[in-house]
């Protein structure tokens, strides 16, 4: 069951929206933000699929700039 | 509080997003220490697939590679990973690893012993050498190899058997790179570096598509954007891609007009004084060809090129033409980025020098922020098979085989008797493969790439990897589009179960520590040379025992060439996060930007700068004239074929389409078409469409998109069924011999 650790980065005036939208999906937690624009998030996935059609939905919010991957564990599932 | 496994995991994800952009978590450091300890540990490397060359940290639990996490410390890349990256730990564990060596009987693949395998190469190429001469066999490396590798196979063939065919895939991806910046500068390689892209104020990026392929440099550009308000983008490129989200001026110009679009910005910075006289008076010198020209000579020459009559062939507006000029010399620090939309073609090199010239006649150039920076698409390719002279032409360390001299040193330093290194240069790739199809190289080894999936033109070289000549291919897969035409495939350790140097994009050497087993008998391909080369006789000259020895050995070579990386041993580099080249001793912090006196030591002069591969230290701006590629449109084939890649897989796929998530993102090659000529054509989204060349026809899907400009259509090349190679062309730059993929001409029909 693979989880990643991702940055997200928000339009500069959209960041409690885009908090919002994400703390609304399943399998996204946000935990922590920059002063700014960027959002510390974790995602947790069933499989290896499950976390790349989540990186997509996350990047796909159109408040959303870019998701930038920072870790990634498939102990489980590789 | 104790946590549950996946809390602890999630907890270290937690910890590497929050480090990379610098965010404090309350977390104790007893539950920091217990997240770091999922795994059994963590090691530093530097990623597998583009040339960017980003640092990552990799977990390895139960001798197994379970975790990847972009390395903080890295200055390339400070934590990030693109998506690619993200999947790092699944391409060692594809299905269709190879981990034993086989041989082809009949249709057949039989396992066979390394000692077999190895006798029988060592027998084809002994035979061949003996009864049709050294020239008889050949090289073709990798710029994913490492550095040791590319440096043995070079030394090998070069200095042991005597020929100097010895190529590799960097001749199909940068060799025009490589001669733009020798032609213009005297010596190879960017001048500048990444920490450049923090400091400007204007990116020019051309033929580039970086947002998809260089994404961690793009995201660095994109920050100091939305940080900067006053940065200017400019996209210049056929096809609207991903990158033109950021740009503030998008020029889509008709494929092979970029030398008059390149010329008439230059030509608009002249008419409206903004050209750095000062510099040009220091720095500069100016030539038509061989011949030494002076500035009226330029600026006539540039008169030609007026944005209105450059505006009537490229496509792009005038005025578009004229605001890229006015962006570019009026920035503090302007970069100019490129990789293949300007290598990979027949005029490949002159269009590089017309690059360097904006930066020359503005002196935008050798300070923070302003730089001409070609992007490398291999992890290696920089550091190991340019650096070492892997190619037909060179010699380790920018030298090349046409000088006697340079010839004279690298026998010495390889303890050869005079005269040993063939005086002609050897095959470039096309002509080797042409040689190979004729029957004239008789064997041929093929390291670590996929020529039967990459090579333009592709099917007379199919047939000729298909012929009577004996091919051995070193793969870490099989079957590949290549593997699979061989004679002998050799299982090849690859990433982190060897241990070697890569360098990347900016001349940083990076070290690469083996954390795992390879599987099955898989063995690196230091080992597999190192053992070619003694069943061929040459132990003495290959006589290495570790990746480590060949790496001192490169290493004490460079330091009497401007390469210099002596102060970089591996002690070194285990503990760096990469070093820039001139390094040449260990207290030396390695070089942030050539040619600037006080940061490059190689500069011996009083000046600020000093050109120093010239032996007049000028740099050189060319008066190169707008020239078409080699095909050009007309009624039979209409339209413009270009190819690329998609963010989701990495050159030929042998890789990414081994991860099923990403396999499944984007599973085939398509072709993309103006909705406008879609139109025309009755092509609708999905539907089937039949391309044909002059070489070869293929079906694709129909991606009906406003991305390539009308008249152009584009297909990526990463999928091993849908050879999108078939059609593009194998006819070369006349100066780095760099084949035009990036332009053919085809009919587009609904299938």
């Amino acid at each position: 069951m693979p989880i990643a650790g991702v940055v997200v980065w928000a339009r500069a005036d959209q960041v409690a929206l885009v908090k919002e939208k994400l703390d609304a999906m399943p399998g996204v937690e946000v935990r922590g933000a920059t002063e700014d624009d960027k959002l510390v998030v974790v995602l947790d996935a069933q499989t290896a699929g499950d976390l790349q059609r989540l990186t997509d939905l996350v990047q796909r919010i159109p408040e959303v700039l870019e998701v930038l991957p920072a870790y990634v564990n498939f102990e489980d599932s590789a | 509080m104790e946590l549950s496994r996946r809390e602890l995991l999630k907890l270290g994800a937690t910890m590497v997003a929050a480090a990379a952009v610098g965010v404090k978590l309350p977390v104790s450091k007893a539950e920091a220490a217990a997240a770091e300890g999922v795994v059994d540990g963590w090691t530093k490397t530097v990623c597998r697939f583009c040339g960017t060359g980003c640092g990552v940290m990799v977990g390895v639990k139960g001798g197994k590679v379970v975790a990847v996490k972009g390395d903080t410390e890295n200055p390339v890349n400070r934590g990030f990973v693109c998506v690619k990256g993200y999947f790092l730990p699944k391409i060692l564990y594809a299905e269709d690893r190879l981990k034993y060596p086989l041989i082809r009987k009949g249709d057949k693949f039989v396992r066979a012993s390394w000692d077999e395998a190895l006798d029988l190469v060592a027998g084809k190429f002994k035979e061949a050498i003996e009864k049709y001469g050294p020239d008889s066999v050949a090289y073709y490396g990798s710029g994913q190899a490492l550095t040791e590798e590319s440096y043995i196979a070079n030394k090998l063939f070069k200095g042991g058997i005597g020929t100097n065919n010895v190529e590799g895939n960097p001749r199909t991806c940068m060799a025009s790179a490589v001669v733009g910046y020798i032609t213009t500068f005297g010596k190879d390689e960017p001048m500048g570096s990444y920490e450049d892209l923090d400091y400007a104020d204007c990116y020019f990026i051309i033929g580039a598509n970086m947002a998809e392929q260089h994404p961690i440099l793009f995201r660095r550009i994109a920050q100091r954007k939305a940080k900067n308000p006053n940065v200017k983008v400019i996209v210049a490129d056929p096809r609207y891609t991903p990158t033109n989200r950021i740009a503030d001026l998008s020029l889509r110009f008709v494929p092979g007009t970029d030398l008059a679009i390149l010329n008439a910005m230059a030509n608009v910075i002249v008419q409206e004084n903004l050209v750095n006289q000062e510099f040009i008076k220091e720095y500069v010198t100016f030539m038509r060809g061989e011949e030494k020209v002076g500035w009226e000579e330029y600026v006539q020459f540039l008169a030609d090129y007026t944005p209105e009559k450059v505006a009537e062939i490229s496509g792009a507006p005038a005025e578009q033409i004229r605001q890229a000029a006015l962006y570019f010399a009026k920035a503090g620090g302007t970069v100019s980025l490129w990789t293949m939309g300007l290598n990979q073609r027949t005029r490949g090199v002159w269009v590089n020098n017309l690059v360097h010239n904006l930066h020359l006649i503005t002196g935008q150039i050798c300070r923070p922020g302003a730089t001409p920076f070609s992007l490398t698409g291999q992890p290696n390719a920089c550091g190991g098979v340019r650096d070492t002279g892997a190619l037909s032409h060179a010699l380790p360390a920018g030298r090349v085989i046409a000088n006697p001299q340079h010839r004279a040193e690298i026998e010495a330093a390889w303890g050869l008797p005079a005269g040993k290194i063939a005086a002609k240069p050897g095959l470039h790739t096309m002509a080797m493969f042409r040689a190979l199809e004729e029957g004239k190289i008789k064997a041929m080894l093929i390291l670590c790439t996929n020529p039967g999936q990459s090579l333009p033109s592709l099917e007379r070289y199919r047939k000729a990897m298909n012929g009577d000549s004996f091919v051995v291919v070193t793969e870490a897969y099989h079957p590949t589009r290549t593997s699979e035409l061989a004679d002998v495939v050799l299982p090849a350790a690859m990433w982190v179960e060897k241990e070697g140097v890569y360098g990347c994009g900016e001349r940083r050497y990076q070290y690469m520590a083996k954390m795992v087993d390879p599987p099955g008998e898989a063995r690196p391909d230091v080992w597999i040379l190192t053992e070619l080369a003694r069943r061929l006789g040459h132990e003495k000259l290959i006589p290495y025992r570790s990746a480590q020895e060949v790496w001192d050995e490169w290493r004490t070579l460079s330091k009497t060439s401007v390469y210099n990386f002596y102060g970089m041993p591996y002690e070194r580099l285990k503990k760096e996060r990469g070093l820039l080249w001139p390094c040449p001793t260990e207290d030396h912090p390695g070089t942030k930007r050539r040619y600037v006196k006080g940061e490059d030591p190689l500069v011996k002069g009083d000046k600020p700068i000093e050109f120093y591969g010239r032996p007049d230290k000028r740099a050189v701006v060319y008066l190169r004239p707008q020239m078409p590629p080699a095909e050009v449109v007309d009624a039979e084939y209409p339209f413009y074929l270009t190819t690329g890649r998609v963010i989701e897989h990495w050159h030929t796929g042998t890789m990414t389409m081994k991860v099923p998530e990403l396999r499944r993102a984007v599973s085939n090659a398509f072709v993309e078409i103006n909705p406008a000529d879609a139109k025309r054509l009755g092509i609708r989204e999905g539907d089937p469409v039949k391309l044909t060349s002059r070489r070869g026809s293929l079906v694709l899907e129909a991606k009906v998109i406003d991305r390539p400009r009308e008249g152009l259509v584009f297909a990526p090349f990463f999928d091993a069924q849908r050879l999108v190679n078939l059609l593009t062309n194998d006819t070369v730059d006349a100066d780095s011999k760099e084949m035009e993929f990036k332009i053919c001409a085809v009919k587009v029909e609904r299938a």
